[in-house]
Formats: structure tokens, C-alpha cells, sequence
């Protein structure tokens, strides 16, 4: 079930009647309001598959039970009880999402064969597990109060955010369940984040896809550099349109039915260093990472070294976390080693600001898309040959990729105007934004409606 | 654009200034949305053919839409009735698209009803992707089907499509999902036909199409094709189309790949199922040495002639409605007598037996390994046999050992009522449970089976 079905935004649209009308009738309304979009929830979940489905209610109903015990009345049993949940579902998580590739590290290092240990991966376990440590923490550390276990369900489950993020804290959504949206209902807004959301995936997400897949998969082959460029720069346009549109159509939807949620891109490719671009990428998971991991660990508060091996050690756990494979690990690597360097350069004098900054922007962009290769690529060979195929300068032809980039440019260059938007926004009077905002959300709406692809699943569904 | 909004009534000077943003948002939004549906209709293709309206009954459900199928959730997961359809059924059709179009399963039952003077209902479960034994098993199974007649055609890939191994994976909601999501998309393009194109990104181009595509109908009783519609031909199904030459007959091939025991003797027994085949005859299939083949393997088939065929397609492969009418009365003609035969003896697969058989031996083996050797190099087996009632009751004229329906040498001791079968080493070469069959060499009518082990 993809969020870009057809049938789904049908649905979705009867949905959010529903959810106007249930509003309107105040708390009891509200109250089923939110019964039925945790039976939604939950079906969608089922939907992925039966055994993901019961993993999910048992891992939240025993931390449930746990968290009852937690709190600031006895800070040495929340200690302890937080301890056993984390080592829990950390455990968890490690058994559905690692354990074939820790036998299978384990088998290549020493050469001892392993039985084969591949349970499946339960659908968004790697989402919701981070849910419910950050709800243990912030009750234990009282900065909520403990929720009921319908919102405590409502929470967890709610299926906009629920199988690719964004990653909601408790404090963030649970002051607004069981209570009447008000302001927080955009309709407007709504829509248009959803339509644009929409319109990144179907158009350029998928269809940038369809056109680089056979490059990663071996079916074609790359000659020059500019060609090894010009795919790696082509998936990060992939994956931005793809994650962020999926980001936005959550936030919409959630807006659409009387939620806030916090953003999780802010036009990343305008970064002009590594720690700007993970405040622009992913936010929400780089906030729970800093949060709950560099700063558990000591963050930068025990001095140079132990800053730096924070950093390392959170960025390779956070590569970890997308998926079980070393070139998920090298990917963290990559961005982990990139913010140590910066942390060693100095700060530039202020009469070659604009300098430093434009040639920022080039080196770490470029940074980057090296480090997707690994991201994307199956195994760490193809990764390699990749980079080689990069950073080794001739081959056959100057761009033979020309022709077939210039054929999905049109798709390309969407999640570079979504980059640029902000900069765009900042020269337009103020008086005509809104007419430029509902101008481009209507020619979407048409082009959308219009637009026939092979479904691809969301990427960081897989995760 | 003031006076636009003014007009739409949209406007009030009273308003707050977040609403009159909204109201702006709002009419830009229906103003760039009407404009860019006025240009791309403007740049629409124009359709050479009209979407077929009206004429189809009502009871029709889509069947194959672009490139998606519903047919393979449905008859898999059994979904929205289908299962009990299924198991209502006398008699399942099952194959692939050459059978789907190839068979008129209401045309049939009408014959066989006719024919016998007894209501036998007859459903098609054709469906395309090349899926042959190995989906159908899977078909059979999940829907927990027994007692019944299956006809299944030959006609087969041998494996299982990547479409049918995607749909295996999912479960009763998503696959329900699946095949609403489906129609849901055929009918916004329904919808937008005449109005707005599709735009789509294939094979490196950027194409402007007419919303319609291919689709496939099929009613809802028999399951049967009602109609097989493209964009730029039309109509293919139920128009007549000029046929192709035959081939050279050494161009021909014979078909029935291995996975067609899948659905062999003995696994047809365990599930209480009459199991014949056929091929569904096109051009370039060799339909004697089909037959052949599936009398090597033992199993009963249903001769169908190709004379006068007419097919839809280029090569020709799939029938069309003169072509399918033609084959249906064929095959209910092979159908008739064996299913009077099965009024005589009450049921096809369960005539009564004159003997039992009362020991075996060996049982089994391990992989290569022989067992009372000849000096040939081939194994002995030997089967005991003792009347059953009654005693007097005459054996078969002829008795055949049969390993997963390949015929063995075989030789009967009338006297001592012993078989005794002579296995070449190749079929305990590898190791798996094997089917032994005691089968009357007249009518192939199975009279026992066993189970040889090979370790």
C-alpha cells in the first residue's frame, strides 16, 4: 500500500471529511476521530504484513507496561526500567534487521559458516523503535506528562508518520491529541504540501528512477567520470524527491487532518557545510540523534578527542541504522569523518566569507553525492568501482550520458527548483506569494492527475 | 485578478488577512489548474477509437488493466466471492492467457448440461503472465479445493512468473488493496478520456498518450473473457482479424514442462481432484507430440483439434470469439464421454477396486544405492497383491507399475498375485518421495498408489 496510490488519495480525501465532521462535534467527536485513524493505522500496518503486524503491538504494549514504571518519583527504577526497554527493542531491532548481516560479516571475517538467520525486517520497526526510546527518555526526564494508552497508541501508530517519519517526539504531538485542531487544521496548507509532496515522488522521484536503476543494477554501463557524476548527482535528486516528497505529503496529511508535524528538509542542497546540510536533511532525525545519542554519549562537553569520536560514533550508528550492509556503515563514515574535519578548520576572516561559502557549498555537495553512492549501491564492490569510475578523469567519450540525462531533465529539475525555492520566495513580493504558491500547486494538482508511472516504492519504507 | 476573485465571490473587504490569503491561494489555484488542463487538452492525442460504452453488460470485472492483472490476487486469495465461486464449481479450467481466451467455461457448462442432463457448473481460471502448474497448485491450494475436474493446459513457462511470486507474498488486505487500486486507476482514466492525456516517462521518452489503455473484461459467472480492448487496434478480441500463415511443420514445438507434474498423479489424489490436460492449440505447438509427451508421463489428456482456429494476435497465440466458440464445442466433446464414464461408475477417480494391495518391498532406499539388482544394472520391486470383494470379482486384463506416472516394465504373477517392476537406476538417483502407482494399462485408471522413499 503506497501512500501515492490512487485509491489511497481517494480514500485519504473521504478521510479527511470524515475527520471535519467528527471535529465538528467536539471531544466525543474528536475522540472516535482518533479511534478510527488508529484502526487505519493499523490496518495499513497489517497491510505490510501479518507478522509485522503482531511484532508492532507487542513491542508497544510491553513498553507501555514498562513505561507506567517510569517517571521522576523514582529515578533509580525509571533508570533501570529504561535500561530494559532500550536493551529490548534495541535488541529487537538488531535481531529483524541485523542478524543476517552480522552472520554474514562474521562467516567473511573468520570463515565460519553460519546458519543463515533472515527473519524479514517488520515494517517501520527502525521508526517507531526511535518513537519509543524518545518517549521513555522525555518521561523520565519530565519533560512529558505520561500518555493514556489509546494516545499513547495514537502516537505510535498514526500512519503518516508512522512507516517513513518524519520522527514526531512525544512532546511534540501529544499536546495535540484528543484536542479540537483549531488553527492547527490548514486546509490550504494542507493541500498544497501534499500535492507538492505528491508531485516529487511521482514525477521526479520515480520517474529519475526508472531512468538510473539499470546503472546501479549493472544492466548499463558508465564510461566517463561526467557520466559517474551525472547518475550520482541524478539519485540524490532521486532520494531528496523521493524522501522529502514523501515528508511533505505526511505533513500535509497530518495538517489535513488536524495535526502538526515538524519538517524534515529545508532545501539541503543549498548546504555549504556538513553540519548545515544535517540541519537541512532529515531533521528529525539528526535532532534525535543529537538528542539522544552525541549528547547521551557526552556530546561536546568532555573536549576535543572525545567530540570528535561522539560525532564519528553517532554518524556511523545513524549509517547503521538505514540499513543492514557496510555501505550503509561507510555512508555515516563519510559524514562522520566530514563534520571532525570541519570542527578542525578554522573559522574563515570575514573578507572571504562569500568565498569559503560558495566553495563550501561545491566540496561538500560533492561530499555528499560520493557519499550516496555507497548509500545506494548494493555492495561495497559496486560502491568502489563507482567512486573510481568518479574520480578517474577521461573514458570513452566526454558525457555520454547527454541524450538520456537531457530526456528525464525535465523530472531532474524539479527537486533542484524545490531546493532553490527558498531563495526564489526571499526575491518575490510578499503580496504575490500567495497566488505564485496556489499557481504551482494547481498546475501540479493537473500534471499529477495526468501522470502515469510504474509505482516505486518509497525507499525509506525499506528502512 | 481582483475582479476575477470579486467575481468568483470569493472576496470580502471584510476579511482577515489569513482568509484572504487563502481566498488567494485558493484562486490561483483553480484558475492555473483550469489553464493547464486547457493546454494539455489542447495537446492531447486524438483517440482513433472510442472507449466502448454501453454495450458491455453489467456483470463484467477488469480483469488486466495497462500492465497490471487482478486475476492473479483474485483467484489466489479467493477474494470478494471468488473462493466460493471456485468451490461451487464441477469443474475448473486452469492455464494461462491461451486458455483465458481460449475456453468459453459458460458455453461449455451449457453443453455438458445438455449433454449429461445434469447441472454442471464450469468456471475459467486462466490468467496471463505464463503461469501454468506451478500457480495453479498454489491456486488449488490456497483455496482448499477438492472433489472437482480439473482441465488444465499444457501450455505452460515452467516457472513462476515475477508478477505471481510478488502477489505470493502479499496477504488477503493488500491483495484486496491491490486489485481496488487498480480498478480505482481505471477509472479516473475513464474518466479523464476525451479530456486530458497521460503523460508518462517509457523507454527514455516522454510520451503524451490517451488516458485509455489495454484492459481485459471478463463477466463474473463463467469468468470468461468478454472483451480484450486496446488504444490503437480497438476491439481485438471480438473483431475479426486477418490469420497469420501456419509455420513449417519442423518449426513446431511440443509442450508440457516438468513442472506439470506438480499437479501429477499422486498429488492429485491427495486432494481428491480429477486432473486431465490438454492443449489449448495455436500455430507453433506440435499437438501430437504434446499428447505424446503427456502419455510418456502418464497423464490423461483431452485431444483438441486445431483445424479452422482463428486467433486475435501477431504471432498467433491467444483465440478469438469465433476461434474460442469453435474450441469450447471440441472440448466439451472430449469432456462428454468422460463424464459419463464417471455416471456409470459413479466417480472417475474412485471405481472400485477387485484387489488390495496387502505388502511391498522395499520401501525405500538411499540415493543410488540399488535394490535386488538384475544383471542388467536395473532394481527389482516387487508389490503383493489380495482380492478384494468380491472374491470372484476378475482382475484388469493388463496391470502397470507406474514412478510418478512413467511406466515401468512390468510383470504379473496371475497365480501368486505378485507384481514385480524393474526401476533403472536413474530414478533413485535422487533422493525425495516418489509416487508408485498400480494402474489398470486399459483405461489408466489408477488401483493403488504407493510411496517410495529415496534418502
Amino acid at each position: 500500500m503506497n501512500y501515492t496510490d490512487c485509491l489511497f488519495v481517494t480514500l485519504f480525501a473521504l478521510l479527511v471529511c470524515i475527520s471535519w465532521s467528527l471535529d465538528w462535534l467536539g471531544r466525543p467527536g474528536i475522540w472516535l476521530k482518533e479511534f478510527v485513524l488508529i484502526a487505519i493505522s493499523w490496518i495499513i500496518i497489517y497491510s505490510w504484513g501479518g507478522f509485522g503486524f503482531i511484532v508492532f503491538v507487542a513491542i508497544v504494549s510491553t513498553n507501555y507496561l514498562i513505561s507506567l514504571g517510569v517517571g521522576r518519583d523514582c529515578l533509580r527504577r525509571s533508570r533501570a526500567l529504561i535500561a530494559l526497554a532500550v536493551t529490548l527493542d534495541i535488541g529487537l531491532l538488531a535481531l529483524f534487521k541485523y542478524s543476517g548481516f552480522l552472520t554474514d560479516t562474521i562467516t567473511a571475517l573468520t570463515g565460519i559458516p553460519l546458519p543463515p538467520m533472515a527473519f524479514g525486517i517488520p515494517i517501520a520497526i527502525s521508526f517507531y523503535t526511535l518513537h519509543i526510546i524518545s518517549y521513555l527518555i522525555d518521561l523520565h526526564k519530565g519533560s512529558i506528562t505520561r500518555l493514556n494508552i489509546k494516545n499513547y497508541i495514537f502516537y505510535l501508530s498514526f500512519f503518516p508518520h508512522l512507516i517513513a517519519g518524519p520522527i514526531v517526539r512525544a512532546w511534540q504531538l501529544s499536546p495535540q491529541i484528543g484536542k479540537s485542531p483549531g488553527r492547527r487544521r490548514k486546509i490550504i496548507g494542507g493541500m498544497n504540501y501534499f500535492i507538492i509532496g505528491y508531485s516529487l515522488k511521482t514525477l521526479a522521484g520515480d520517474n529519475i528512477g526508472m531512468a538510473i536503476d539499470p546503472y546501479w543494477q549493472g544492466g548499463a554501463t558508465l564510461q566517463s567520470a561526467a557520466d559517474h557524476w551525472a547518475i550520482a548527482l541524478l539519485y540524490y535528486g532521486q532520494i531528496y524527491s523521493d524522501f522529502a516528497g514523501y515528508s511533505l505529503m505526511a505533513i500535509g496529511m497530518a495538517m489535513l487532518l488536524g495535526y502538526k508535524f515538524p519538517a524534515n528538509f529545508r532545501s539541503p542542497m543549498i548546504a555549504f557545510s556538513l553540519q548545515n546540510f544535517w540541519r537541512r536533511w532529515h531533521i528529525t532525525l539528526s535532532r534525535w540523534l543529537r538528542d539522544y545519542l552525541y549528547i547521551t554519549l557526552g556530546g561536546n562537553r568532555q573536549g576535543v578527542w572525545q567530540t570528535r569520536r561522539n560525532l564519528l560514533v553517532t554518524m556511523l550508528l545513524g549509517g547503521l541504522w538505514h540499513g543492514a550492509n557496510w555501505t550503509f556503515v561507510i555512508w555515516g563514515g563519510m559524514h562522520g569523518l566530514g563534520l571532525v574535519i570541519e570542527r578542525c578548520l578554522p573559522k574563515p576572516p570575514p573578507w572571504c566569507r562569500l568565498w569559503v561559502i560558495l566553495s563550501g557549498w561545491i566540496l561538500v555537495q560533492a561530499w555528499v553525492m560520493m557519499a550516496w553512492v555507497f548509500f545506494r549501491s548494493p555492495t561495497l564492490e559496486t560502491a568502489t568501482g563507482f567512486i573510481h569510475g568518479m574520480v578517474r578523469f577521461g573514458g570513452a567519450g566526454a558525457f555520454d550520458l547527454a541524450a538520456p540525462v537531457a530526456l528525464i531533465l525535465p523530472f531532474a529539475i524539479l527537486p533542484i527548483l524545490h531546493n532553490t525555492a527558498p531563495l526564489v520566495i526571499r526575491v518575490v513580493p510578499r503580496r504575490y506569494l500567495g497566488t505564485l504558491h496556489g499557481a504551482l500547486a494547481g498546475s501540479l494538482f493537473v500534471v499529477d492527475i495526468m501522470m502515469h508511472t510504474a509505482t516505486q516504492p518509497f525507499i525509506y519504507f525499506k528502512f | 485578478m481582483q475582479r476575477l476573485r470579486l467575481w468568483i465571490g470569493l472576496t470580502s473587504t471584510a476579511q482577515t488577512p489569513s482568509r484572504r490569503r487563502a481566498v488567494t491561494v485558493l484562486s490561483s489555484f483553480i484558475v492555473a489548474a483550469g489553464l493547464t488542463a486547457g493546454l494539455f487538452h489542447v495537446l492531447r492525442p486524438v483517440s482513433p477509437s472510442v472507449w466502448p460504452e454501453g454495450s458491455a453488460p453489467s456483470d463484467l470485472y477488469l480483469s488486466a488493466y495497462r500492465h497490471d492483472h487482478t486475476d492473479h490476487p483474485l483467484f489466489l486469495f479467493g477474494l470478494f466471492g471468488l473462493k466460493e465461486k471456485i468451490r461451487e464449481a464441477d469443474i475448473l479450467l486452469t492455464g494461462t492467457s491461451h486458455l483465458e481466451f481460449g475456453v468459453d467455461a459458460g458455453q461449455l457448462s451449457a453443453l455438458l448440461q445438455a449433454a449429461l442432463g445434469r447441472p454442471i457448473k464450469v468456471l475459467n481460471l486462466g490468467r496471463g503472465y505464463g503461469d501454468g502448474a506451478v500457480l495453479t497448485r498454489m491456486i488449488l491450494e490456497s483455496n482448499d479445493i477438492h472433489d472437482k475436474i480439473i482441465v488444465s493446459d499444457l501450455y505452460d513457462l515452467g516457472i513462476l512468473s515475477d508478477y505471481s511470486k510478488l502477489v505470493a507474498t502479499w496477504n488477503r488486505v493488500l491483495a484486496s488493496w491491490k486489485v481496488l487500486n487498480i480498478r480505482s486507476i481505471y477509472q479516473k482514466d475513464r474518466l479523464l478520456f476525451g479530456i486530458l492525456p497521460a503523460i508518462s516517462y517509457t523507454d527514455g521518452r516522454l510520451r503524451l498518450d490517451d488516458p485509455s489503455q489495454s484492459f481485459v473484461l471478463r463477466d463474473e459467472q463463467g469468468l470468461d473473457v468478454y472483451n480484450f480492448w486496446s488504444f490503437e487496434s480497438g476491439e481485438l478480441f471480438r473483431a475479426a482479424h486477418p490469420q497469420a500463415d501456419p509455420l513449417p511443420t519442423d518449426q513446431l514445438k511440443h509442450y508440457g514442462p516438468e513442472s506439470t507434474l506438480l499437479m501429477g498423479p499422486h498429488w492429485c489424489r491427495e486432494h481428491r481432484l480429477r486432473c486431465l490436460f490438454t492443449l489449448i492449440p495455436f500455430p507453433a505447438a506440435d499437438l501430437a507430440a504434446t499428447a505424446a509427451w503427456a502419455g510418456t508421463r502418464g497423464l490423461p489428456y483431452l485431444d483438441l483439434s486445431a483445424e479452422a482456429l482463428t486467433y486475435f494476435d501477431t504471432p498467433p497465440s491467444h483465440l478469438d470469439l469465433a476461434g474460442r466458440e469453435l474450441l469450447t464445442r471440441r472440448l466439451a466433446a472430449q469432456l462428454i464421454p468422460q463424464l459419463s464414464a464417471d455416471a456409470v461408475t459413479g466417480e472417475g477417480q474412485h471405481s472400485p477396486a477387485s484387489f488390495t494391495v496387502s505388502a511391498f518391498g522395499p520401501h525405500e532406499t538411499a540415493t543410488g544405492q540399488g535394490f535386488s539388482v538384475q544383471p542388467g544394472g536395473a532394481s527389482t520391486l516387487w508389490i503383493a497383491l489380495a482380492r478384494g470383494e468380491p472374491a470372484t470379482a476378475p482382475l484388469p486384463v493388463g496391470i502397470v507399475v507406474t514412478w510418478d506416472g512413467r511406466d515401468l516394465p512390468t510383470a504379473f504373477d496371475e497365480k501368486a498375485l505378485v507384481l514385480t517392476t524393474t526401476i533403472s537406476p536413474d530414478l533413485y538417483a535422487t533422493p525425495g518421495h516418489h509416487d508408485l502407482a498400480v494402474v489398470d494399462a486399459e483405461s489408466r485408471t489408477d488401483l493403488a498408489h504407493l510411496d517410495f522413499l529415496v534418502r
